[in-house]
C-alpha cells in the first residue's frame, strides 16, 4: 500500500488510487472512499478515545516506537542500489525506502498541524479579549485584522497563481497542436491574446512614463514636455495595439498561431498575475509590511546588546578577558578596514601568520573548534540519549506523564 | 562629566551615537580594499570550476528577517551561476516565505545581468518551494531526488534534465539563517560537494566542518558577501559586468565597521568609567 | 482615458472568489506609496528605543496579526494541498498532462489531525499525544542514524593529520594532503583544546583527581574563547540588520544617494 501511495504519477488506477474526472462526478466513486477513509479512522479515534485510563500510556508509546522504527529500520537496514541508481533498503523483495516519502508526507502535513494549532490559540486568546472588553481589546482588534486581512489577500494572490498556470497550459496546448499542423487556435486563446496584446502595451507605456517622471525629476528634461511626450507615446501603443489585435485575429481566421503571438499571450498571462487585485494586496502586505517589521525586530536586537556591553561587560575575571580579547579580535577580523592595517604583511613569509585575518582565522579554526566540537560532542550524545528514552516511552511530557 | 556619572549613562545617549554613527557612514562611505577569506573563496573557486549545463541544488532558508546579509550573498550566488550558465532548483526548508523572496531575487539579478534573457525559468533554473520538515526532505534529498521534488512538479521540467540523483549534482549550497544546514553533514553521505553561506553568528559552529572538509567553502555574513563580490568582479572583468558585481555587500562594510568600532569603544570606555568610579568611591 | 475599459473589472465584483486571480487593474499602489508604509511601520518600531509608546504597540499588534495570517496560508498551499488534498483528491486530465489518480488512503490524516485539536479540550487532552508521538517519534528515530553521520566524521578530522609528512613551514604551494610540522602542531593544539572541553564536561561530575581538575579549567577558557567568537559573529549580524534598514530609510525611502 506504501507504495501506491508513494506514487505521484502511476500510470493507471488499481485499489488504491481512483481514477479522477474533470467533472464532480468523481465524488461518486473517489470521494466515498475518501470519506470511508476519513470515517474509518474516525472511528478508530473514537473508539480509542474511550479506553480506560491505564490503557493511554500504553497506545502512546506503542505508535511513537513503530514511528521511529520507521527510520531506524531504514538506517540498519542493508543498503544495495536499485535499477534507477538509487541506494534502497530492502526487506526480502519489498523495497523499504519507498515508505519514507509517505512518511515523510504524513509528518509534514502534522507539522503544518501544530503551526495551525499555534494560530488558533493566538486567536482563541485575542478573540476572548476583545469580548470581555479588555483594556488593550482595541490591539487585539488590530491583530485579528491584520490576520484576516493577510489570510484573504494570501488567497487571492494564490488564485492569481492558479489562473496564470491555466494561461500558461493554454498556451502550451495551442503551441503543441500548431507543430502537428492541425492548427489548434481556440476562442478561449484568441481573447487571452487579444487581451493580452493591450496588456503588454499599457505595461510598456507605464514604465516609459515612471522613466519620463524619473528623467524629469532629476532635471534631464524640462517638465513641460511631458504631455506631448506621453501623448505620442499613448497614441504608438493604441496603434500597436490596434495592429496586433488585427494580427492576431486574421491568424484565428486561418487557423494559425505565430510565434509572436503565443510570446504576447505568455507576457500577457504574466501582467495579469503581477497586477491582479490578489497579488498586489497580498505583496502590499507580505513585502511591504510583514517582511520589513520582521527585519526591524531582529535588529532592535542590535541596541540592546550595545547597552548590555556597555554597562555589563565587565573585565573581572580570567574567563571574562579571554571571551572578550576573542571578541575583539573576531569582529576586528571580519572588518576590512581593520584588515587593511596588515594586509602589507607577506601572508607567505613568517609574520604573515600575524596578519589580523591569519589570527582570526586561527582562532576560529583552532582553538573555537576545540570548544565548538567538545560542545557538539555533548549536545550530540545528549540528544542521541533523549531519543532513545522517546522512544522507549520513558521520556516524560511525550508519553502520558 | 565625571566618571560615574558615564557609568550611569542613560542607554538613549548610546543608541543616539550608534544611529549617527550609520547614519553618517551610510551617506559617506570609506571604501577600503577587500582581503578575501579562504573560506570564501573555496566556495567561489569550487563553483567558478563548474561547466556550462551542470546541475547544483540552492537551498535558500533566508527571508527578509536575515536579508541584510544573506541578499548579497544570495544575489552574488545567482549572479555567479547565471554567468557560468549552471542549472539549478531552489528548495526552501525553514520558513514558507522563503521561496517567494528567492524568487523575487532571482528575478531582481536577472532583470540586469547581460544574458538574463537567455537564462530562462524551467529551462535554467526553477524555484521548487517549501518543505515543512527538514529533516524528512533532506533525507528524502539524499534517498531520492526525483521522488522528493516530485510533488512540487520540477522533475519533469528541463531544468532537472539528467538528474536521477542527488550524486548528479556538482553542489548542495545552502543560503541560510538557520542551523537547516547542519542536517546536510548528517545525511550528506558523501553523494555531492557542499557548500555554505551563512548569517555570521552561525559561523563558529561551521567552520569546524569546513576544517573535516564536510563543506568545500563558506561565506560568512556580510563580510563574506563583499569577498563574493570582490571575486566575482576578478573573476568577470568582461566591461559588460562593469557596475555588476558589487551591491550589499561592499555597501554595508563601511557603516558596519564604524559601528563595531563604537561598540569596542563602548566596552573600553564602560571598563574604564567603572573602575575609575570604585576608585573615587574608595577614596571617599 | 484609455485605462476607463479597465473599469468593469472594478474590485467589488460579486463574481466567484476565486476568479478574482483573472481581475486585474492597474497599479493600486505606488512603489513610492509602498515604500513610505514599510517606512512609517519601521519608525513606529523603532520609536520603542526612545520609550514604550502606543505607535510602537500598534506595529507590534499589526506583526503578530500577519505573521499569523501568513502561516494559515503558507499551511494550506505550501504543506496540506500539495501533499495532502492534491494526492487524495487527484488531478482531472488537462491537455497537457495526464490524469493524476486519487489516492483516497490519505483520508485517515483528516482525523489524526483533528486529534491534534484536543489539546484544547478538558477531557481528551490525552488524545493529542497520538499525533505528536508521531511526529517526535519520527524525530527520534532519525537521531541514530544522524549521529553516526555528524559526529563520526567530525571525531576523525579532529585525530587525523597531527603527524606530519613535510618538514618545514605550510605554504600555499603545497599540494593537497600536505601536513606541514605548523598544521600538524596546529591540530594537536586542535587535539588536545577539545580533549580539554570534553575534560571540562566531565567536571560537572565532581572530580578529586587533580590533573582533570587543572585540564577542566582549560577546558573552560577554551570554551570562553568560544563564546567570545559566539558574542562577536552574533554582533555583526544584529548590526547588518541595523544597518540594512537605515539604507531602506535613507536611500529607498528618503532618496539619498551615497558615493558607490
Amino acid at each position: 500500500m506504501l507504495n501506491y501511495l508513494a506514487q505521484n504519477e502511476p500510470p493507471e488506477t488499481n485499489f488504491w488510487s481512483i481514477e479522477r474526472t474533470t467533472d464532480l462526478l468523481y465524488l461518486q466513486k473517489l470521494g466515498l472512499w475518501i470519506l470511508l477513509a476519513m470515517v474509518v479512522a474516525g472511528l478508530i479515534f473514537f473508539l480509542l478515545a474511550r479506553i480506560p485510563s491505564n490503557f493511554r500510556r500504553p497506545v502512546v508509546v506503542g505508535i511513537t516506537f513503530l514511528s521511529g522504527l520507521v527510520y531506524v529500520l531504514q538506517w540498519i537496514l542493508p543498503k544495495s542500489k536499485a535499477a534507477d541508481g538509487s541506494t534502497v533498503a530492502l526487506i526480502g523483495g519489498w523495497n523499504f525506502s519507498e515508505a519514507i516519502p509517505v512518511v515523510s508526507g504524513v509528518s509534514q502535513i502534522l507539522s503544518g498541524m501544530l503551526l495551525a494549532m499555534g494560530v488558533y490559540s493566538i486567536f482563541r486568546l485575542h478573540f476572548g479579549r476583545v469580548f470581555k472588553g479588555h483594556k488593550d481589546a482595541f490591539f487585539s482588534i488590530v491583530l485579528l485584522v491584520s490576520l484576516f486581512v493577510m489570510v484573504v489577500f494570501g488567497f487571492m494572490d494564490n488564485a492569481a497563481q492558479e489562473k496564470q498556470k491555466d494561461d500558461m497550459n493554454l498556451i502550451a496546448r495551442v503551441k503543441s497542436f500548431r507543430t502537428r499542423a492541425v492548427g489548434g487556435n481556440t476562442p478561449e486563446f484568441r481573447e487571452l491574446a487579444m487581451q493580452s496584446a493591450k496588456l503588454v502595451q499599457w505595461k510598456r507605456l507605464d514604465l516609459f512614463q515612471r522613466d519620463l517622471e524619473e528623467k524629469i525629476r532629476k532635471g534631464e528634461k524640462d517638465p513641460s514636455v511631458f504631455e506631448d511626450e506621453m501623448r505620442a507615446e499613448r497614441a504608438k501603443a493604441e496603434q500597436a495595439v490596434r495592429d496586433e489585435q488585427a494580427r492576431i485575429a486574421a491568424e484565428y481566421q486561418q487557423n494559425q498561431t505565430s510565434d509572436e503571438t503565443l510570446a504576447t499571450a505568455r507576457e500577457g498571462a504574466q501582467i495579469m498575475r503581477e497586477r491582479s487585485v490578489g497579488a498586489q494586496l497580498f505583496n502590499l502586505v507580505f513585502f511591504d509590511m510583514y517582511q520589513p517589521l520582521e527585519t526591524g525586530m531582529f535588529s532592535l536586537i542590535a541596541f540592546f546588546i550595545l547597552s548590555a556591553a556597555f554597562r555589563a561587560f565587565r573585565i573581572r575575571s580570567i574567563e571574562a578577558t579571554i571571551l572578550m580579547a576573542t571578541a575583539l579580535v573576531v569582529l576586528l577580523s571580519f572588518i576590512p578596514l581593520a584588515l587593511a592595517l596588515t594586509s602589507g604583511i607577506d601572508p607567505n613569509s613568517f609574520a604573515g601568520n600575524f596578519r589580523l585575518d591569519s589570527i582570526g582565522n586561527w582562532l576560529l579554526g583552532t582553538l573555537n573548534t576545540s570548544a565548538i566540537r567538545g560542545i557538539d560532542l555533548g549536545l550530540g550524545l545528549g540528544v542521541l540519549a533523549m531519543a532513545l528514552r522517546i522512544l522507549l516511552g520513558l521520556e516524560r511530557g511525550v508519553a502520558v506523564d | 562629566m565625571s566618571w560615574e556619572k558615564l557609568s550611569t549613562l542613560d542607554r538613549r545617549w548610546l543608541y543616539l551615537c550608534l544611529f549617527v554613527i550609520v547614519l553618517w557612514q551610510t551617506l559617506m562611505p570609506v571604501g577600503v580594499k577587500n582581503v578575501v577569506s579562504p573560506m570564501s573563496s573555496g566556495l567561489f573557486d569550487y563553483l567558478n570550476s563548474l561547466k556550462e549545463n551542470d546541475f547544483v541544488v540552492v537551498q535558500s532558508d533566508w527571508t527578509m528577517s536575515t536579508q541584510g546579509e544573506s541578499q548579497g550573498q544570495f544575489q552574488a550566488l545567482i549572479k555567479l551561476l547565471v554567468r557560468k550558465k549552471i542549472r539549478f532548483v531552489v528548495t526552501s526548508v525553514s520558513d514558507a516565505a522563503c521561496p517567494d523572496v528567492a524568487q523575487a531575487n532571482i528575478e531582481e539579478v536577472l532583470e540586469k545581468e547581460p544574458n538574463g534573457k537567455e537564462f530562462q525559468e524551467n529551462r535554467y533554473w526553477k524555484v521548487a518551494g517549501y518543505f515543512p520538515n527538514a529533516e524528512n526532505h533532506t533525507s528524502g534529498m539524499v534517498n531520492n531526488i526525483r521522488k522528493e521534488l516530485a510533488p512540487k512538479k520540477v522533475t519533469k521540467l528541463p531544468v532537472m534534465n539528467g538528474i536521477d540523483d542527488l550524486s548528479d549534482a556538482k553542489a548542495v549550497i545552502v543560503v541560510t539563517g538557520t542551523a537547516s544546514i547542519r542536517l546536510w553533514y548528517e545525511r550528506m553521505n558523501n553523494k555531492t560537494t557542499l557548500g555554505l553561506m551563512c548569517t555570521a553568528v552561525m559561523s563558529g559552529e561551521n567552520i569546524p566542518y569546513w576544517l573535516s572538509r564536510q563543506s568545500v567553502g563558506i561565506v560568512i555574513g556580510a563580510k563574506g558577501a563583499y569577498d563574493f563580490e570582490t571575486e566575482l568582479h576578478d573573476a568577470f572583468p568582461d566591461p559588460k559586468y562593469q557596475g555588476l558585481n558589487y551591491s550589499t555587500g561592499r555597501q554595508y562594510m563601511s557603516p558596519l565597521a564604524f559601528a563595531l568600532f563604537f561598540l569596542v569603544l563602548a566596552v573600553v570606555v564602560g571598563n574604564i568609567a567603572m573602575s575609575q568610579a570604585r576608585k573615587a568611591g574608595e577614596r571617599q | 482615458m484609455m485605462f476607463a475599459d479597465l473599469a468593469n473589472h472594478s474590485i467589488f465584483s460579486s463574481e466567484w472568489f476565486h476568479d478574482l486571480g483573472r481581475k486585474f487593474s492597474w497599479e493600486l499602489f505606488t512603489p513610492l506609496g509602498r515604500i513610505t508604509v514599510t517606512a512609517i511601520l519601521t519608525l513606529g518600531l523603532y520609536s520603542l528605543l526612545y520609550r514604550e509608546n502606543k505607535f510602537y504597540r500598534l506595529v507590534e499588534h499589526i506583526f503578530v496579526g500577519l505573521a499569523a495570517g501568513y502561516s494559515v496560508v503558507a499551511i494550506w498551499q505550501e504543506v496540506l494541498f500539495p501533499q495532502w488534498w492534491e494526492p487524495m483528491t487527484g488531478k482531472p486530465p488537462t491537455p497537457v498532462q495526464g490524469m493524476m489518480p486519487g489516492h483516497w488512503a490519505w483520508g485517515v490524516v483528516l482525523p489524526l489531525c483533528i486529534v491534534a485539536f484536543l489539546a484544547f479540550s478538558k477531557n481528551h487532552s490525552w488524545m493529542a499525544r497520538i499525533p505528536l508521538g508521531i511526529i517526535v517519534g519520527l524525530w527520534a528515530g532519525q537521531q541514530f542514524g544522524a549521529f553516526m553521520n555528524t559526529y563520526l566524521p567530525q571525531l576523525t578530522s579532529t585525530a587525523q593529520g597531527i603527524i606530519p609528512n613535510k618538514m618545514g613551514l605550510s605554504s600555499i604551494s603545497d599540494p593537497p594532503g600536505t601536513i606541514s610540522i605548523s598544521s600538524a602542531i596546529n591540530k594537536l593544539i586542535l587535539v588536545v583544546g577539545f580533549l580539554l572541553v570534553l575534560s571540562y564536561f566531565l567536571y560537572s561530575f565532581e572530580q578529586k583527581n587533580k590533573l582533570v581538575r587543572r585540564a577542566a579549567q582549560g577546558g573552560r577558557w577554551i570554551l570562553m574563547i568560544g563564546f567570545g567568537v559566539i558574542f562577536g559573529t552574533t554582533m555583526m549580524t544584529r548590526f547588518v540588520f541595523f544597518i540594512e534598514r537605515m539604507h531602506f530609510l535613507l536611500v529607498d525611502w528618503l532618496r539619498f544617494q551615497p558615493p558607490s
